[in-house]
């Protein structure tokens, strides 16, 4: 048997099992595909919109921003820019911060939002 | 608007410019993390950190970093140093801003292979400016 499915399966499997871990979360892709001089502006597509598990490892309040720790299937999500989005199961659009770690089959992944000081 | 962004509308003007697009050098600036679809690109950086003559002035650099595919030598990102001269060097630009953007004369600094990417060569072009606002 291959290892890659196999892989794929027993996290699938892992994640089933964290179920009431998982949280639903909708990732919004864009893709930055260059930048306009005249306008200052970025130039982008809106791509698909991907559905998926995600659970939330750590979450860190601060003063001007909250950001939480996510771990997602590498298959789920495919590739992200620094320009997706999530919308999470809070109903707000959370910003992607960063990809900490991708082992090719996992990301984690950092979101953040702006806490509304409002 | 304000010294800074009328200083870098200026500046920007420039890349925005048929001329400059027809150079088909790709052109970025600075924190852009979005798609390059070429070998080789321009990363455009304004760093207005100098005083200017008033409080409606500034003067500053602007660094381009040249990114050209690297184990090929230093003769492509001459090349495009020239180009940036012939569009930036001891040129004043007035556009929509009522001030004035003049650029002095510029140097280059090869900086070998690129830590990140390192199938591509970065040298650092440097231009300094001062950018002439206009008191209300």
């Amino acid at each position: 048997m291959r290892l890659r499915p196999l892989i794929e399966r027993e996290l699938r499997r892992a994640f089933k099992l964290l179920e009431d871990q998982a949280v639903s979360a909708t990732f919004q892709k864009r893709v930055a595909t260059g930048f306009n001089f005249g306008t200052a502006e970025l130039v982008s597509q809106e791509g698909d919109e991907v559905p998926a598990k995600v659970i939330v490892t750590k979450t860190t309040r601060k003063k001007e921003a909250v950001a939480k720790t996510l771990m997602v299937r590498s298959s789920e999500v495919g590739s992200l820019s620094l320009y997706a989005q999530v919308l999470m199961d809070d109903g707000d659009l959370w910003d992607i911060g960063e990809v900490i770690v991708d082992r090719g089959y996992i990301l984690l992944l950092r979101i953040v939002k702006e806490m509304d000081n409002g | 608007m304000g010294k800074y962004s009328d200083s870098q509308s200026d500046i920007f003007s420039v890349f925005n410019s048929s001329g400059w697009k027809s150079e088909n050098i790709e052109t970025v600036p600075q924190d852009y993390k979005g798609e390059i679809f070429s070998d080789e690109y321009i990363r455009v950086s304004i760093v207005p950190a100098g005083r200017g003559v008033n409080r409606a002035s500034v003067s500053g650099v602007v660094i381009v970093d040249i990114y050209t595919p690297a184990g090929f030598g230093p003769k492509r990102q001459n090349h495009i140093a020239d180009r940036l001269d012939a569009y930036l060097q001891n040129r004043s630009l007035e556009t929509q801003s009522r001030g004035i953007t003049q650029f002095l004369t510029s140097s280059m600094s090869p900086l070998g292979t690129d830590s990140v990417n390192t199938s591509l060569q970065r040298a650092k072009y440097e231009i300094p400016f001062n950018f002439f606002g206009v008191l209300d």
